[in-house]
């Protein structure tokens, strides 16, 4: 009955349509469409999620009405003005019902992490990204997607990318020192009120680099000049803690297991600002694949901010050339060289383009030995792993 | 019959990074590099003249350069032509006329823009001048990319073929066709050379060498390495014909080993391969040219000889009928001439002491000057410390 009524009232199929769907309310996840300035401190934020939470809550359970939230995405290579508000409905309806099934996920991963945020928030200790994502398996599918999700609340609220709300990446780097490291972090505990907490790297076993603010201070508990090697692979690293009497004296073992992390390139950062006297050499030793040298420039000079580059890491190798050198000498381990294959080259030529992009030549570049290693590693089609190389490699000459 | 090759000039630090390849005709020795440069270094010395004095440098291209070939000819009209090809490690193929200025000599670099716009993007790795002796055939380029395609295209340097009084100068290139490689994944063609008996041999990453027909392009048959199967580090680094076309030399990796093996070209059946006796406890399968990567392979005019170039750092020569050695040639750093010039370590910080040679070719009797040289064979090769050795037969017939 009531449908004929609505029939009569509304005449096209256009406009039945429009009548049938219900209203819904709009929830706007930044807080700066209704109030201006940034949710500044933890007690905002806890506020500001309450307030999104307890609408939702209210606006499905009291008023059984359909909520959209509204949130703004970052663009892509686009730095300021244009954003892109993206809209999550909940529940669907209509024709979307059956296939945009995937939106009502990504509607309960954000309300699920802003459940989490405001549960862990006022406790004031860090969880890690992935604790996070073991939590709720299910739910996230990859971690990824919590990486993604935060990033879109962080936007959403105007806070810092990474630091803020005591969520962190699970640390990666793996640091081994023969001497104890003190990291003297300033923590916020309320408005205007700073505590240092000291951090120790204890000496003699390797462990995580511990988690620091952008701010924090650096000490090296050492009067002589040390040495610091980094290392792509964590089995490298591991090998050279038990052969660690083959190494210079003083020797600082780093590794950012793969691409590192940005803690572990803040850490070697941090090291040479605050530490530069003691720190007589810094040299980094990857793979000798394209990948390799991809990761010896992610330390050095990555395009993605200027203040975790870190000039002070000198590429040491491991060269195709010096592989073939220890496989060519009679008595030391055989190392397998594989042939390039066409990802690699992509990678590797690649490589040699945007290092050679900026103007100056060879001769001049910075770069030079980063350039010279690619070309030889294009020219010769072969790469090798790291693994088997003698520990005398990583002794300074 | 014992040869002795003694060195005759020599260039210290003549690039400011690796030199690839080189290439000779009658009026130029031509090398490429990784910093980008093309060089030209002028056969017809006088006595005592630094090889410095009389060489012409061109910037191509800022990712550098890795092959490189000349095609100098006399056309109709007693038209002079002198073109060189050279790819870069961005996969771009350039051309370059050469010609000397009427009064002051001075070597004129002339950019020619031959390739359409579609097979610019191609990735082009090595390439072949093939010159033709028969005024009715064109002259070829062969060229192969890096995911295995050969391309072989027919040269003309003028507008009007017809026989037109006067020659106009409007150098085309037609592509005749391609050679599809026939291995899923692609692999990398490393190296390609043509015979006069009309043939073409491409030789590939995996240890493949693929023969096939110029005037059809049809492949006729395939080499494996012998290795193949054993252990996947067998590139090939190198394919050369004999000036006659009968006998094909393959140089060949064995993991890093370097081995040479012949094919007559009639029936592609395996004749042998060259080899010195090693002590070798790494591998049982014993039969190398050279103790680490044979990266050049040479031909003399009359093809009795052949020459190999290794990364040990050695010449050696080999008599094609017994296949034995004849003579080696050693490289060493403290062979240059120039103090200045000699490159002891390079910027990684390893020795140079025995630099190894990154290509060599024989040049025919008469295009270097000095004593001798209309009735001995000259050679030049390129090294790892950064320079370029001329060598010619002692003696002479």
């Amino acid at each position: 009955m009531a449908l004929q009524r609505l029939r009569k009232k509304h005449r096209t199929r256009q406009e039945l349509l429009k009548a049938l769907t219900p209203r819904t309310r709009s929830i706007h996840l930044s807080p700066n469409e209704h109030s201006n300035g940034s949710a500044g401190s933890n007690a905002e934020v806890l506020s500001h999620i309450k307030q999104i939470l307890s609408l939702a809550a209210n606006s499905l359970e009291q008023h059984q009405q359909p909520i959209s939230i509204i949130f703004d995405n970052k663009t892509k290579g686009n730095s300021g003005g244009n954003k892109v508000s993206t809209t999550l409905d909940f529940p669907l309806t209509g024709p979307h019902l059956f296939t945009h099934q995937f939106k009502l996920k990504r509607c309960s991963i954000l309300l699920n992490l802003l459940k989490i945020v405001m549960e862990k928030l006022p406790l004031g200790q860090n969880t890690t990204i992935r604790d996070i994502f073991y939590s709720n398996v299910e739910l996230f599918q990859r971690q990824a997607n919590v990486v993604q999700w935060l990033d879109v609340i962080r936007f959403n609220f105007k806070l810092s990318p990474r630091k803020s709300l005591n969520i962190i990446p699970a640390q990666k780097g793996l640091i081994y020192s023969p001497f104890p490291i003190y990291v003297y972090d300033s923590i916020t505990k309320c408005e205007d009120e700073f505590q240092v907490e000291k951090q120790t790297v204890s000496p003699g076993k390797p462990c995580l680099i511990p988690f620091f603010q952008d701010e924090a201070v650096i000490r090296l508990e050492t009067t002589s000049h040390c040495n610091i090697v980094i290392v792509e692979k964590e089995a490298v690293f591991t090998k050279l803690v038990s052969n660690y009497n083959k190494l210079n004296a003083n020797t600082v073992l780093i590794t950012g297991k793969g691409f590192p992390d940005f803690l572990t390139r803040l850490f070697l950062k941090k090291l040479e600002q605050d530490c530069s006297n003691l720190i007589s050499n810094c040299s980094i030793f990857t793979d000798a694949d394209p990948y390799g040298i991809s990761i010896a420039l992610n330390y050095i000079n990555s395009n993605a901010n200027a203040s975790y580059n870190c000039p002070m890491v000198n590429y040491k190798g491991v060269y195709i050339t010096q592989i073939l050198a220890q496989n060519n000498r009679t008595g030391s381990k055989f190392v397998q060289l594989l042939s390039l294959n066409q990802r690699d080259y992509s990678l590797a030529k690649n490589l040699v383009v945007s290092l050679t992009n900026n103007g100056e030549g060879i001769i001049s570049s910075p770069f030079k030995n980063f350039i010279i290693e690619c070309q030889r590693e294009i020219f010769f089609q072969k790469k090798a792993e790291m693994n088997e190389i003698d520990v005398s490699m990583f002794r300074l000459q | 019959m014992s040869k002795v090759f003694i060195a005759t000039a020599n260039a210290g630090k003549a690039h400011e990074a690796d030199i690839f390849s080189i290439t000779a005709c009658n009026s130029f020795t031509i090398s490429c590099s990784g910093d980008g440069y093309l060089k030209l270094w002028d056969n017809k010395l006088l006595d005592n003249e630094n090889p410095k004095e009389k060489s012409y440098a061109e910037f191509v291209h800022k990712t550098g350069l890795h092959h490189v070939d000349v095609l100098q000819t006399i056309e109709k009209d007693a038209f002079e032509m002198c073109l060189v090809a050279t790819t870069s490690f961005s996969g771009d193929l350039f051309f370059y006329r050469i010609t000397r200025e009427n009064g002051s000599k001075k070597v004129i670099f002339e950019k020619l823009d031959l390739l359409s716009a579609d097979m610019k993007k191609n990735s082009f790795w090595a390439l072949k001048w093939c010159a033709s002796n028969d005024r009715l055939l064109s002259h070829r380029l062969i060229a192969t990319d890096v995911k295995g395609t050969t391309y072989i295209w027919k040269f003309y340097p003028f507008e009007d073929q017809t026989g037109s009084s006067s020659p106009d100068w409007k150098p085309v290139l037609e592509l005749q066709g391609t050679i599809v490689s026939p291995m899923t994944p692609n692999q990398f063609a490393t190296c390609v050379d043509i015979s006069e008996r009309g043939l073409i041999a491409t030789g590939f990453n995996n240890g493949t060498v693929q023969i096939s027909e110029l005037s059809t392009l049809r492949p006729l048959y395939n080499f494996e390495s012998q290795h193949s199967m054993i252990n996947n580090s067998n590139s090939i680094r190198s394919v050369q014909f004999s000036p006659q076309g009968s006998l094909l030399a393959i140089a060949h990796d064995s993991n890093s080993f370097g081995c040479i093996t012949l094919y007559e070209t009639e029936f592609g059946e395996r004749i042998g391969s060259l080899s010195v006796p090693t002590h070798c406890s790494q591998t049982s399968l014993g039969e190398f040219a050279h103790s680490s990567w044979v990266t050049s392979l040479s031909f003399n005019d009359s093809g009795d000889t052949l020459c190999s170039a290794g990364w040990d750092g050695k010449l050696r020569f080999w008599d094609i009928k017994t296949k034995e050695r004849i003579t080696t040639l050693n490289m060493h750093c403290d062979d240059i001439e120039i103090e200045e010039d000699i490159l002891a370590v390079d910027e990684h910080g390893d020795s140079l002491a025995e630099p190894g040679v990154f290509d060599v070719k024989f040049m025919k009797k008469g295009w270097r000057s000095g004593m001798g040289a209309d009735l001995n064979e000259s050679l030049c090769c390129v090294c790892l410390d950064r320079s370029i050795r001329w060598f010619r037969e002692a003696g002479g017939k």
